[in-house]
C-alpha cells in the first residue's frame, strides 16, 4: 500500500514549496480547460483503429440529438467504438484524475500534512479489501465496485472513530488511525489473495488499477459524485485556508473549524471512494498533482481546487493513454502513475531540499 | 466618547480538563477601554481563560457575558468581527504569503466567494507598514524566522480590527525591540481607540510597563485582581509565583527588578 509516510510537515513544506507565483487564475483554467478538451479528442482517436481529430469530432457531434449523421464516410464501427468503448474509458481517466486530485488537496489542506493524499486514512486499503472479498464471493463487476465503496466508506467512518476524541480531530490522531487501520487491512487483503485459490490473479489485478471497459454507467456515477464533491469543497475552500492558522484562530474569525474539517473530510473521502472503486489502486496522482499547483500557483484552496482538478484530469487521461495506446502492450495504469510519479516526487523532493540549504547557507 | 462599561461578566465560571480544573469557578466584570495583562504561573489557566473569552471552548458551569448578552448567543460572525486573538503557536505549514495571512484578518468582512476591495487592500497594507512587514510582505511564511512569523500572526489579529484583541503570550518570541514597537501599536489602540485588550503574559516586567489591570491566577482560581498599581506588589510575587522582586513605580508605569536568591 502507498502513501504511509511518516509525517514531517514542517520540513517537507519549508523545503518544496517555497515560491509563491503570480501565475494569474483564469487565463489558467482556459489554458487548462482547453488542453483537456484537445487530449480527450485526441485520446478519442488513438489506438488500434486509428481516427482523425476531425472524424472524432464528426463522431460525437453526431451523437448529439437533433444532429445530422456526418459518419457517412466512416467505417460503421468506429462511431462504436468511440462511443462505446473509448469514450466511457477516457472520461472515467480524466474524472477519476481530477477526483484523486481535489481529494488530494483538500487532504493536505485539512489535515496541514503536504503527505496526505486520498489513500492517507485508509480509504484505498479500505476500497482493496472491499473489492477482494467481492473477487472472492465471484460478484460481477457492479458488485465489486459497490463492496469497494463500501470498505473504504466503512474504513473512514472506523477511522474518524478511532482519531475522535472529546475535542473534535486532530490531524495527527487522523493520520495515525489511517495508518494503523490501513496496515491491518493489508494485511488482512494478504490473508485474503493466500486463500483465494484461481481468484488471486484478479485481485492483484484489480489492485494495480485499470480503466479497461468501463462503462457510460460507471462513467456517469463517478461524475456525478466528483462534481457534487467539489461543489461541496469549494463552498468550504476559504474557511480550509484558515485552517493554516490553526483551530483556535480559525474559530476566532467565525469558521467552525470541526464542522469544516468534519464535512470537507468525508466529501474528499467519498470522492476517492468513488474513484478507487471504478479503477483500482491509481497512486502519486493525488499527492503530485497539487503539489504542483501548489508550487505553481500557490496554497490558496480556493484556485488550488479548481486547479488541481483540471491538472489532475490531463495527467491521469494522459498516463491512461499512454498505457492504452502508445505501448505495445497495455501496463496497468496504478503501475505507470506508481513509476513515473514516484521518481518525479523524489527528484522534487531533492532538488527543493538542496535549494533550501543553499539559500539558508547564503 | 469611550465611557467605560462592563465588557466581559463571568460567573461561576468553571472549565476542567479531564478532572483536573483549568478554571476553577472565576466571577469576574472586565471592564472596556483597559488594557488588563493575565499573569500566573505554568498551567494556572491563562490559556483556558482566553479561550473562554473567545469563546473557542465554552464554560461547564457559570455564565459569560459579552456586552450585556449571553455569550453562547452571539453568532460566530459577530463575535468574529469582535474579538480577536493572537494564539501562543505560530506555525504555518503551507507557503501562503504575509500578505496572504494579514488579509485572512479581513475574512469575516468579506463575503464566502468575493475578493477584497480597494479600500479592503489599503486597510492591509496599512497594517503591514505598521508592523514593519511591508518589505517581505510577499515572501511565503514558511520562509520566516519563528519571531517573523509570530509578527505576521500579530499583524493578522490587528487586520482583524476588532474592539477587543486578546494576546496569548503574543511576544514571547520577538526581539526586545519588535515587542516593544508591537506592545505600543496595541496602547495606542487602548489609549486613542478605546479598544481592550487582555494579554496573557509570563513576562511580569513587560505586563507592568502596559497594563492598566491585573487578573493574577493561580490553579485555576483569582488570586488577585484590580490596577496594577495595587496589584503588583513584592508580597504577591511572593506568594504566586515563588520569587522575590523590588517594585518601583516610574512614570511610564512600574519595574520590576528581581532578586536571583528565591525565597525559602
Amino acid at each position: 500500500m502507498k502513501g504511509f509516510f511518516i509525517p514531517e510537515p514542517d520540513d517537507i513544506m519549508k523545503t518544496t514549496e517555497r515560491t509563491r507565483s503570480k501565475q494569474p487564475f483564469w487565463p489558467w483554467m482556459g489554458i487548462l480547460g482547453a488542453v483537456l478538451l484537445l487530449l480527450i479528442l485526441a485520446a478519442t482517436g488513438m489506438g488500434f483503429l486509428s481516427v482523425s481529430v476531425g472524424d472524432v469530432t464528426r463522431v460525437l457531434l453526431s451523437a448529439v440529438p437533433g444532429m445530422p449523421d456526418l459518419t457517412g464516410h466512416l467505417d460503421r464501427v468506429l462511431p462504436v467504438v468511440i462511443r462505446d468503448v473509448r469514450l466511457p474509458r477516457i472520461l472515467c481517466a480524466a474524472i477519476v484524475g481530477g477526483g484523486l486530485s481535489i481529494s488530494g488537496a483538500v487532504f493536505q489542506g485539512i489535515l496541514l500534512n503536504p503527505l496526505a493524499d486520498p489513500y492517507t486514512l485508509g480509504v484505498s486499503a479500505g476500497a482493496a479489501f472491499g473489492a477482494s472479498v467481492a473477487f472472492l464471493l465471484k460478484l460481477n463487476a457492479v458488485g465489486i465496485s459497490v463492496c469497494a465503496f463500501l470498505g473504504a466508506m466503512l474504513t473512514l467512518v472506523f477511522v474518524l472513530y478511532l482519531a475522535s476524541t472529546t475535542g473534535g480531530f486532530s490531524s495527527t490522531n487522523l493520520i495515525l488511525a489511517g495508518i494503523i487501520t490501513a496496515a491491518v487491512l493489508s494485511a488482512g487483503i494478504s490473508f485474503l489473495k493466500y486463500i483465494a485459490d484461481e481468484q488471486v490473479s484478479l485481485i492483484i489485478f484489480w489492485l494495480m488499477g485499470s480503466f479497461a471497459s468501463r462503462t457510460w454507467y460507471d462513467t456517469g456515477v463517478t461524475f456525478l459524485v466528483v462534481v457534487f464533491g467539489f461543489l461541496v469543497l469549494m463552498r468550504f475552500s476559504r474557511d480550509i485556508n484558515l485552517l493554516v492558522l490553526g483551530e483556535r484562530t480559525a474559530a476566532s474569525l467565525g469558521v467552525h473549524p470541526q464542522r469544516v474539517i468534519a464535512v470537507s473530510m468525508v466529501a474528499a473521502s467519498l470522492v476517492a471512494a468513488v474513484c478507487v472503486s471504478v479503477s483500482g489502486i491509481i497512486g502519486f496522482v493525488g499527492l503530485l498533482v497539487p503539489h504542483i499547483v501548489r508550487s505553481l500557483f500557490g496554497p490558496d484552496h480556493r484556485r488550488l481546487i479548481p486547479l488541481s482538478l483540471l491538472m489532475g484530469a490531463i495527467a491521469l487521461l494522459g498516463a491512461d493513454t499512454v498505457t492504452r495506446a502508445i505501448l505495445p502492450k497495455e501496463i496497468p495504469i496504478g503501475v505507470v502513475t506508481a513509476l513515473t510519479g514516484g521518481p518525479f516526487f523524489c527528484y522534487v523532493l531533492k532538488k527543493k531540499r538542496m535549494g533550501a540549504s543553499a539559500w539558508s547557507g547564503g | 466618547m469611550n465611557a467605560r462599561r462592563p465588557l466581559f461578566e463571568l460567573e461561576a465560571v468553571r472549565f476542567h480538563h479531564g478532572d483536573r480544573p483549568a478554571v476553577d469557578g472565576i466571577d469576574m466584570v472586565i471592564a472596556s477601554g483597559r488594557w488588563y495583562g493575565i499573569l500566573g504561573p505554568n498551567g494556572s489557566g491563562k490559556t483556558t481563560l482566553l479561550d473562554l473569552l473567545v469563546r473557542h471552548r465554552r464554560p461547564q458551569s457559570g455564565t459569560i457575558r459579552f456586552d450585556g448578552r449571553d455569550m453562547a448567543s452571539i453568532s460566530r460572525k459577530e463575535l468574529a468581527k469582535t474579538i480577536a486573538l493572537v494564539p501562543q503557536g505560530f506555525d504555518i505549514r503551507f507557503p501562503f504569503s504575509v500578505r496572504d495571512i494579514v488579509s485572512m484578518g479581513r475574512y469575516p468582512y468579506a463575503s464566502r466567494f468575493g475578493g477584497m476591495d480597494a479600500e479592503e487592500k489599503r486597510f492591509v497594507e496599512e497594517i503591514l507598514v505598521e508592523t514593519g512587514l511591508e518589505t517581505f510582505a510577499d515572501r511565503p511564511v514558511t520562509d520566516l524566522s519563528g519571531g517573523e512569523r509570530q509578527r505576521v500572526v500579530f499583524a493578522r489579529a490587528l487586520a482583524q480590527d476588532t474592539p477587543v484583541l486578546l494576546l496569548d503570550e503574543a511576544t514571547s518570541n520577538l526581539d526586545i525591540h519588535q515587542c516593544i514597537h508591537l506592545m505600543n501599536r496595541v496602547r495606542a489602540r487602548v489609549e486613542q481607540g478605546g479598544r481592550t485588550v487582555l494579554a496573557a503574559i509570563q513576562d511580569i516586567s513587560l505586563a507592568a510597563m502596559y497594563c492598566d489591570a491585573l487578573i493574577v491566577l493561580q490553579q485555576g482560581k483569582v488570586a488577585a485582581f484590580g490596577d496594577t498599581a495595587d496589584v503588583l506588589t513584592p508580597e504577591l510575587l511572593e506568594d504566586v509565583f515563588h520569587v522575590r522582586a523590588a517594585i518601583d513605580r516610574t512614570p511610564e508605569g512600574f519595574r520590576v527588578a528581581f532578586d536571583r536568591r528565591l525565597p525559602t
